[in-house]
């Protein structure tokens, strides 16, 4: 009854254009009022959404939107493509490859997706026009190699599980994102050269000079010794990812305000209001999301789920592919952070009971679980009818969704087989922070 | 109306105002708390008479200014119509059905604020006073905390009245949104 109260009112106020987190909070609201009196349920809200954000965890959010606003209108997106120019475009699919290991690289010093898709996007979608790509491709492209920073750390999306998760590190989330991030990356590249070669897209840019090669890589230098000194303080545990993030904001100023002076003192005021709202929006959906998520656990819809799930199978393999079609499926319609927050502890426990199947321990499992449902979402933000970033390359390069569907289907399927090899092959989520930095057991 | 539009006016500028100062402040605490216990660190491995102790506040604190700096910004973005919110079947309705859900729209999200964040923020603020709740590293009162709850939502109400998005308008045009997923 709850839950049926509770979908049905939010998908009638998502399609009359209510916020979203207003759609999920009046949504609590109105589910909880079906089994307590109007009071508790207005204060049991309020006191949830008061104690999740004020949590120490989350307050790297903030400081990241904050060092990626820096970074992006301080010049940094620019000399990220210049080096990834010279170091993959002399390759075939030259400009293709290009876009997405500067996604990637944009992606390594700054946490969110549509940032990147703006930034990498509003100079890569018309440099590829120029050079004879279909603008359909370049936008396509360009959206899904978008979403590799979100695994690539810093990524705020991995703060917001580590705080439902429960005991995970931040650190250790942040290192086991690189390799599926970057599986992610290569499989993209991989489909976009193969695209290339077939419909004789684009022209081959000559290899660089020893020269050019130099130039980019000085001028590209101070941003990825951004990238050492915040996860190199992590990895060695010099300090928090909370602590990071901050180092990262008095890093990027003093970069692009004194070092790159592209940004003037006069324009601090305008970055850190707008870093404020952006902070605040995302809040406010992480404040109502919670309050939904403890909903669910007090109508026991972890337990119903569980149960539906396991009746269907009990073979781990399957029982992981329902899970992902699932996550895959919620990723069309809803944002990340509600859809972290509400889920993550709905399959989580699911998966920590697989476990030992796929050869891992349960701890863990919550690393790798991390990584597969941020997977997941990030394929969502690609996809209509809700994908922010969908939308941001649609509107940079001025084309229709329909339009841009039919070059984004190739590089979709190569993104689910990125995927199903992460779910199933524990040893990429865990080898970096386990093994080589052992910074989880 | 025209008073609505005034006071919101007035709000606008001294959110601005708060949201910059809390931000900036915010950092120096949590900068501060890596800085001190760096040196701290450095002076009891050298011997160095630098007299720091690691910093025990900071944390604490920086937690509390990002209570205040989420729903105030929160507030703020409602404001700027930077909520966002799912308009693929809202746009293809007449302008008059727009102009029509828009006002209903208002009223949800006033209903939302008045009832959970300014009732249920204002009981829940009560009831730590009433606890003597206090908070575990600097010793503050609960409520000074919980206080931006019905705060934000007498700012947010206030916006509301005036409207929550421009009918006809599509939030996700190019340059609208930047940081919309995270």
């Amino acid at each position: 009854m709850t839950i049926a109260v509770l979908t049905g009112i939010f998908i009638l106020l998502l399609f009359l254009r209510v916020p979203i987190a207003f759609c999920i909070g009046i949504s609590a609201l109105a589910a909880m009022f079906v089994s307590l009196p109007l009071d508790p349920s207005a204060v049991t809200i309020a006191q949830r959404m008061g104690t999740s954000i004020t949590s120490f965890t989350l307050l790297a959010i903030p400081f990241f939107i904050l060092a990626g606003k820096f970074l992006a209108t301080g010049g940094v997106a620019r000399r990220l493509i210049d080096f990834a120019i010279v170091t993959v475009g002399f390759l075939p699919g030259g400009l293709a490859v290009t876009n997405v290991l500067a996604n990637m690289l944009f992606g390594a010093v700054s946490g969110s997706a549509a940032a990147a898709a703006s930034g990498i996007g509003g100079f890569m979608i018309p440099a590829m026009e120029k050079e004879r790509y279909p603008k359909d491709f370049a936008a396509a492209l360009t959206v899904t190699s978008a979403t590799t920073g979100l695994l690539i750390p810093p990524s705020n999306v991995f703060i917001v599980y580590a705080m439902v998760a429960g005991g995970v590190s931040i650190g250790g989330l942040f290192v086991a994102g690189y390799l599926p991030g970057m599986l992610l990356g290569l499989s993209l590249m991989v489909i976009a050269v193969v695209m290339t070669l077939k419909n004789g897209y684009g022209a081959r840019t000559p290899f660089p000079t020893l020269g050019q090669f130099t130039r980019s890589l000085i001028g590209v230098l101070p941003s990825l010794l951004m990238l050492i000194l915040v996860m190199g303080g992590i990895v060695t545990g010099l300090f928090t990812a909370t602590e990071a993030s901050a180092i990262a904001v008095v890093y990027a100023f003093v970069l692009s305000v004194f070092y790159y002076r592209e940004i003037k003192l006069k324009d601090i005021p305008k970055i850190l209001v707008e870093t404020a709202s952006t902070t605040g929006m995302v809040f406010l959906l992480i404040g109502t999301s919670i309050a939904m998520a403890w909903i669910f656990a007090y109508a026991n819809v972890p337990q119903l789920i569980d149960t539906f799930v396991r009746g269907i199978s009990s073979n781990p393999i399957i029982i992981l592919l329902l899970i992902n079609l699932i996550l895959l499926a919620v990723g069309t319609f809803m944002d990340m952070t509600p859809a972290v927050l509400i889920f993550t502890p709905i399959f989580l426990p699911i998966a920590e009971d697989l476990a030992p199947a796929l050869g891992t321990t349960p701890e863990l499992m919550k690393y790798q679980f991390g990584i597969i449902i941020v997977f997941n979402l990030c394929l969502g933000l690609c996809t209509p009818p809700v994908g922010t970033v969908l939308f941001i390359g649609c509107g940079i390069a001025k084309i229709s969704i329909t339009q841009i569907i039919k070059p984004m289907i190739p590089l979709f399927v190569a993104a689910v087989a990125a995927l199903l090899l992460v779910t199933y092959v524990p040893w990429l989520s865990t080898w970096l922070p386990r093994d080589v930095f052992q910074m989880i057991k | 109306m025209n008073a609505i539009k005034r006071i919101n006016e007035r709000l606008e500028y001294a959110l601005k105002l708060v949201l910059c100062v809390l931000l900036s402040v915010m950092t120096i605490t949590v900068v501060w708390q890596v800085l001190s216990r760096l040196l701290a660190r450095v002076s009891v491995t050298y011997g160095l008479p630098l007299l720091i102790e690691p910093s025990r506040w900071t944390e604490e604190l920086a937690s509390f200014q990002l209570g205040w700096l989420a729903l105030l910004g929160a507030a703020y973005a409602l404001r700027k119509h930077e909520h966002l919110g799912f308009d693929f079947i809202y746009l293809k309705m007449s302008l008059l059905a727009q102009r029509r859900i828009e006002l209903l729209v208002r009223a949800l999200v006033i209903l939302f604020c008045l009832v959970v964040l300014v009732y249920g923020g204002t009981r829940l603020v009560m009831m730590t006073i009433a606890l003597h709740q206090t908070t575990a590293g600097l010793q503050w009162p609960m409520a000074v905390i919980y206080a931006v709850i019905p705060i934000s939502g007498l700012f947010m109400t206030s916006f509301a009245l005036e409207g929550v998005f421009k009918p006809g308008e599509s939030q996700l045009e190019e340059g609208r949104v930047e940081e919309a997923a995270l």
